[in-house]
């Protein structure tokens, strides 16, 4: 992804601490792929992703001396990302609780579904979800945080999550279960 | 509780990459550096204080030990002052000088002339003087086509002090140091000329000999 050269984790951990930007730009170049992603889970659109990738690089960069070495530094930037686009949803959007009587199930093959499916489409779906939703369901789905985790994190109930989250599932089916026939009427 | 479709959907994203915008490192380096900058100048302006702070605590501590070592030193330093010789440019001829009476100092003549010529009026600018002392000799006692006539050179007069009010009973110090003229200088220099006597002796023989103004 990157031109520079592959260097180890704690080299750029040791450069990054002493500020130089050689190895701040290898961290980004090791890292701007999967935390794009992340950003643009989290994100309506691109440009909001670019931000959130950008506060959460600088994040990184400012608290790199606090990682202790023990776990991985994959996962260590990871939870700052995720907990810098939550701050930054934080910001803007307020959480509403939904009706769960009001969420019905989708019928479509789920397993062919998924198998036709590229990542990118499905971050398309996923971000095309309200706030809301897209919070709760990467925070619940992705993150594998608890709804009184989320709850906590959103200053939201467990009940709100998990209303979001069912919602959030719901449309989702919908949309991949419309992919689904597009693609299978493409096929034939 | 995690259902198959969540299981799904973290396969397909967990480790998924999304290649960023090119241009997205540039924008976060502009932001580093506007994030780094105010730290540098701050750390550099901490190092700036710290070394002068400690350079000054070092001059302090060798200034306060210096100064109790003199002290307590029996070797006591004494100051030496030194005259060095001056050269008078004035000579003041004749006797004392009165306090209320202005001093006329005739300036330095230096004109060429032969000795034993008559002298030439000069007028030497002062700028440091207010008024002209030439002048005002000649128009407060009409006295300067007979001060020329007995020969007295009507020089300039460099003054003691700014304000000349002449008056008959001012006394002039006359100043040569023209070597041609030793002889005439060496007479003039010699007497402490009291213009009221001179004049009035001029004014009662108007065929005095010239030369016994200077007698």
């Amino acid at each position: 992804m990157g031109t520079t050269e592959i260097l180890p984790d704690y080299d750029i951990i040791d450069g990054c601490i002493r500020g130089e930007r050689k190895y701040q730009k290898a961290l980004y170049d090791k890292f701007s792929g999967k935390m794009f992603a992340v950003c643009l889970r989290y994100s309506a659109d691109a440009n909001k992703a670019e931000d959130m990738m950008q506060d959460g690089f600088i994040k990184v960069f400012r608290n790199i001396e606090k990682f202790r070495r023990e776990g991985s530094f994959e996962g260590w930037i990871r939870r700052i990302f995720v907990n810098s686009c939550i701050e930054n949803l934080r910001k803007k959007t307020t959480l509403y609780a939904i009706q769960e009587t009001t969420i019905a199930s989708v019928e479509y093959n789920e397993t062919n579904a998924f198998e036709n499916l590229k990542a990118d489409d499905l971050l398309k779906m996923i971000s095309e979800l309200a706030t809301g939703y897209r919070t709760v369901f990467n925070l619940y789905a992705i993150e594998g945080y608890s709804h009184k985790e989320i709850g906590e994190m959103l200053n939201i109930s467990e009940g709100t999550s998990k209303s979001q989250l069912a919602r959030a599932r719901y449309l989702l089916q919908q949309k991949l279960a419309e992919t689904s026939k597009t693609l299978l009427s493409v096929a034939k | 509780m995690e259902n198959n479709f969540d299981k799904h959907i973290k396969a397909k994203l967990e480790r998924a990459e999304v290649r960023s915008p090119d241009e997205l490192w540039l924008k976060l380096e502009g932001k580093l550096d506007a994030f780094e900058k105010p730290i540098e100048v701050e750390k550099s302006v901490a190092k700036l204080f710290l070394k002068y702070g400690v350079a000054a605590a070092v001059v302090g501590l060798f200034a306060t030990l210096s100064f109790m070592f003199l002290n307590n030193s029996e070797h006591k330093t004494v100051a030496v002052q030194t005259k060095l010789p001056t050269q008078k440019t004035e000579i003041n001829l004749g006797g004392e000088i009165k306090p209320a009476v202005n001093v006329i100092t005739v300036a330095t003549v230096k004109p060429e002339v032969k000795p034993k010529t008559k002298l030439v009026k000069k007028h030497i600018e002062n700028v440091e003087l207010e008024a002209k002392p030439e002048l005002l000799l000649a128009e407060s006692s009409d006295l300067k086509a007979d001060l020329e006539s007995a020969q007295i050179p009507v020089y300039a007069l460099k003054l003691s002090t700014k304000k000349f009010s002449p008056s008959l009973n001012d006394k002039i110090t006359i100043i040569s140091g023209e070597p041609k003229n030793v002889e005439i200088n060496e007479a003039l220099n010699k007497k402490q000329i009291n213009i009221y006597e001179r004049l009035q002796l001029l004014q009662s023989n108007k065929h005095h000999n010239k030369s016994s103004l200077l007698e």
